[in-house]
């Protein structure tokens, strides 16, 4: 019988499904909503309060996540979770993929140092982003998605909206 | 070194679990890749829409029938005033375009090996930081304005969630088919 898990890659409707079931455990058994976008603030806490605990608590924001509540939370370990996860599955696919991805490039130009750059510039508007709209893709998109938050809804809106825009502007020919 | 560092193990081991399933199948969907996540905004490759999509939908349904089969589900809904979500998401946009990952896969890929990801967790990380800083400052404009009257869309719109429900599994079927037919 055919190995599944070699095959490379699977059905988005199969993944999806997934991901919905997962939820389910999620909220059900330890009330959680799956999202990534708080574990780098606390992470951003943390490195600070190595340096000065006295401005983690004199900042609301960074207080607000690991003053009560643990660094090293649920989400947290999700995060390490996810990076294990996906290592593990990569093993079985033989797909590689390039440090400049070739649409990048085209428009780009095939320079590794702007790719960091822009790796940074855009990791950085992500996670700001997702801050100021309250979650990440997962977080607000998914999560909030499926409870039907109205502010989720919105995000995905406008997350679709903004992505094809600028795609369209930084990528089409 | 900040006081109170981790939370309780079982939690703990909960949320690894999660995590590596959740990063196994979003590396099995192929979102870890830079050509699928552009590729869904340039209207080309709809993987990520078609997991997003099926995933609220078989969340949805499977947490709506927990509660209403009167099990303690609490939600976890944010309110946040919309022009804070309008903002915030339109520059999530341009992030996700220029470094082809939104935050889940970018960890993802970085699991896989791929390199650039690992820089887009370094600008996520100062991203978060920048935003932690600033955040005071935008307490009192962007944070406080207009906020939607209702915060689930079954109440904004007057309708049950179960019809909502019901589109939505009708969407992914219409994709579904639409999919299998392309295929051919």
């Amino acid at each position: 019988m055919k190995n599944p898990f070699s095959k490379t890659i699977w059905s988005p409707y199969v993944v999806g499904t997934l991901i919905g079931i997962l939820s389910w455990f999620t909220f059900s058994f330890v009330d959680k909503a799956m999202g990534v976008s708080s574990a780098f603030v606390h992470f951003f806490g943390f490195l600070v309060g190595l340096v000065s605990v006295d401005h983690v608590f004199k900042t609301p924001y960074l207080s607000g996540y690991v003053e009560a509540k643990p660094v090293f939370d649920w989400q947290f370990l999700m995060v390490i979770g996810i990076f294990i996860g996906a290592f593990i599955a990569s093993r079985f696919s033989k797909i590689t993929y390039s440090e400049i991805p070739y649409l990048w490039g085209e428009r780009f130009g095939f320079s590794y140092n702007k790719r960091r750059y822009a790796c940074v510039l855009g990791g950085f508007l992500l996670l700001f982003g997702a801050r100021l709209a309250g979650g990440c893709t997962l977080g607000h998109g998914v999560s909030g998605g499926l409870q039907l938050a109205t502010a989720s809804w919105l995000f995905l809106a406008v997350l679709f909206t903004s992505g094809t825009v600028t795609a369209f502007i930084l990528y089409k020919k | 070194m900040l006081p109170y560092l981790f939370d309780n193990p079982f939690l703990l081991l909960n949320g690894l679990i999660v995590g590596i399933i959740l990063g196994f199948l979003l590396q099995k969907a192929n979102l870890t890749h830079f050509k699928t996540i552009v590729g869904q905004f340039l209207l080309q490759d709809f993987t990520m829409l078609k997991v997003i999509l099926t995933a609220i939908f078989v969340g949805s349904l499977g947490i709506h029938l927990l509660i209403a089969m009167n099990l303690p589900i609490s939600l976890h809904i944010k309110a946040v005033p919309v022009l804070a979500v309008v903002i915030g998401t339109t520059v999530m946009g341009i992030g996700i375009v220029i470094l082809g990952y939104c935050p889940g896969t970018c960890i993802a890929a970085a699991g896989q090996g791929s390199k650039d990801a690992f820089w887009g967790l370094l600008g996520m990380l100062l991203g978060a930081a920048a935003y932690s800083e600033v955040h005071v400052l935008l307490k009192n404009n962007i944070l406080s304005s207009f906020k939607v009257s209702s915060l689930r869309l079954p109440e904004l719109l007057g309708i049950s969630h179960w019809l909502i429900i019901g589109i939505l599994g009708i969407m992914v079927l219409v994709m579904r088919i639409y999919s299998a037919r392309t295929k051919a």
